[in-house]
């Protein structure tokens, strides 16, 4: 088992990503953690990623955030307070990329074992970059919640050189 | 919350450093609820921006995110007092949580770290503890609104609605009434207030005013109305529905003083000739007076005021 898989307190993290998702969207959702199941092909059109970096310079992880267009264009008017239907896609962009940094931060928040995980800046993973992630990266909590626009995926991974 | 504005006698600055637009726009609705005015609000979209716009909008108090391209909030808040900014006031809006990089902030001024999720109280209030010097300084007191505008136009508008029923008419707010202006007969109220000796306020309505809003209370034709303006006599009836509708309006006087246990009433309305002194007197006070035209389709226009007596 490797570093951020023994050291995430799962049950913590749900509370938190449903915390943070209502400040985010306005919406009350639980997360359900569905266990340590690669989802292949999870990636969604608004895919973000926060990387991990252990001691502020060893890569040790990620965290992603996978929003569909639904519920990105949720989220951002309730973000920009503006109906959806008035919404630019840069600005679906920036409320899913802030969605990222809040959700990851409630697995960096979670972690035990008095390790210094320091979270990076939440990038967009297309289709390359997503697969490349796969490969280096086993993960290790799988949340999802049902919003409003549909699913909601946050998936923390850990690099197999960790494990 | 607060719901009454703090009126300052120059505008509160804030700058909003985030790299998330979204959460630019979450700070500034919570900062417009903090019940300042006038406020103005800037952006950066990270440390760097920001110090570019330090030294020219010089804001009261900066809001950062702590991670941020190029430059950190902290690195920010550090270049800002090695600038020699060691007053502008700082706080932080993040997800950072360790220890040691908060003790760092706190050390460099921060006055508050907030983190995220959030509740806009929480926020609201950190900013209001944050600026509490600045808006001691410069809070003006509100002006007394019944001193202000003495009768509100909407409330006055549902008063006329409710004694002229399906009659369409017109509220305007209207140059000021003046004695030249004003016709010959006019009906005069005088309003009292129940913990307090004299004249509170008085209301006059012009001869027209007396004629349409008192005869359309009484449901008369509009021709028998305008043979009454024309001859410059209401009726008994006129008369009679014109000082109840006074009477009513009281109530517009209630609303907008800004003691609330006053409660203004009308101890006499009658006929007056517009050429006395004191009501001239009146009709040249500057401030404290609302002055209204109103007009009554197929019947004309009239005038009426208030007007609080100051000591």
């Amino acid at each position: 088992m490797g570093l951020l898989a023994r050291s995430v307190e799962t049950a913590k993290v749900a509370a938190c990503l449903s915390t943070g998702w209502e400040f985010l969207s306005g919406e009350r959702n639980s997360f359900a953690l569905l266990g340590q199941t690669l989802l292949q092909g999870c990636e969604a059109e608004f895919s973000y990623f926060m990387p991990l970096a252990a001691n502020a310079s060893t890569a040790v992880g990620a965290v992603g955030v996978f929003i569909e267009r639904p519920t990105a264009r949720a989220v951002a008017a309730n973000m920009f307070g503006e109906p959806p239907d008035r919404l630019h896609i840069d600005s679906l962009s920036d409320a899913c990329a802030e969605a990222c940094n809040v959700l990851a931060a409630c697995v960096v928040l979670n972690i035990t074992d008095h390790i210094n995980i320091t979270p990076g800046l939440p990038f967009r993973a297309d289709a390359l970059v997503y697969g490349q992630i796969c490969r280096t990266c086993a993960p290790v909590a799988t949340y999802k919640c049902h919003t409003v626009g549909g699913p909601l995926l946050v998936i923390a991974y850990e690099m197999f050189s960790t494990t | 919350m607060s719901t009454t504005p703090i009126h300052l006698s120059s505008p509160l600055r804030f700058l909003i450093v985030d790299d998330s637009r979204a959460i630019q726009a979450i700070i500034r609705r919570a900062v417009s609820r903090c019940g300042y005015e006038p406020i103005e609000i800037q952006t950066a979209l990270d440390g760097e921006q920001a110090l570019e716009l330090i030294d020219t909008f010089l804001p009261h108090l900066v809001i950062t995110d702590w991670h941020m391209p190029k430059l950190s909030g902290l690195e920010m808040v550090q270049a800002l007092r090695q600038m020699g900014h060691h007053n502008v006031r700082v706080g932080f809006v993040t997800t950072e949580k360790s220890p040691t990089l908060l003790a760092e902030a706190m050390s460099n001024g921060a006055l508050f770290i907030l983190h995220k999720p959030f509740e806009d109280a929480e926020l609201v209030d950190a900013v209001t503890a944050s600026v509490l010097d600045v808006i001691k300084s410069q809070a003006q007191p509100p002006e007394p609104k019944a001193l202000m505008v003495p009768v509100a136009p909407e409330s006055l508008q549902m008063h006329l609605h409710n004694s002229l029923g399906s009659i369409p008419f017109r509220l305007i707010a209207d140059d000021k009434m003046t004695i030249e202006n004003l016709t010959t007969n006019n009906m005069l109220a005088l309003y009292v207030v129940s913990n307090r000796k004299g004249v509170f306020a008085i209301g006059v309505m012009d001869t027209n005013a007396v004629c349409m809003i008192g005869g359309g209370a009484d449901r008369q034709p509009p021709a028998v109305v305008r043979a009454a303006m024309a001859a410059g006599k209401p009726s008994d009836a006129m008369l009679a529905k014109a000082q109840d509708f006074l009477r009513a309006s009281a109530a517009c006087l209630t609303e907008s003083s800004v003691e609330p246990s006053v409660e203004v009433s009308l101890a006499k309305a009658s006929i007056v000739k517009s050429t006395f002194a004191k009501l001239a007197e009146i009709l040249a006070q500057t401030g404290h007076r609302s002055d209204f035209r109103v007009s009554i389709p197929g019947y004309g226009e009239g005038r009426l005021g208030y007007f609080v007596v100051t000591p």
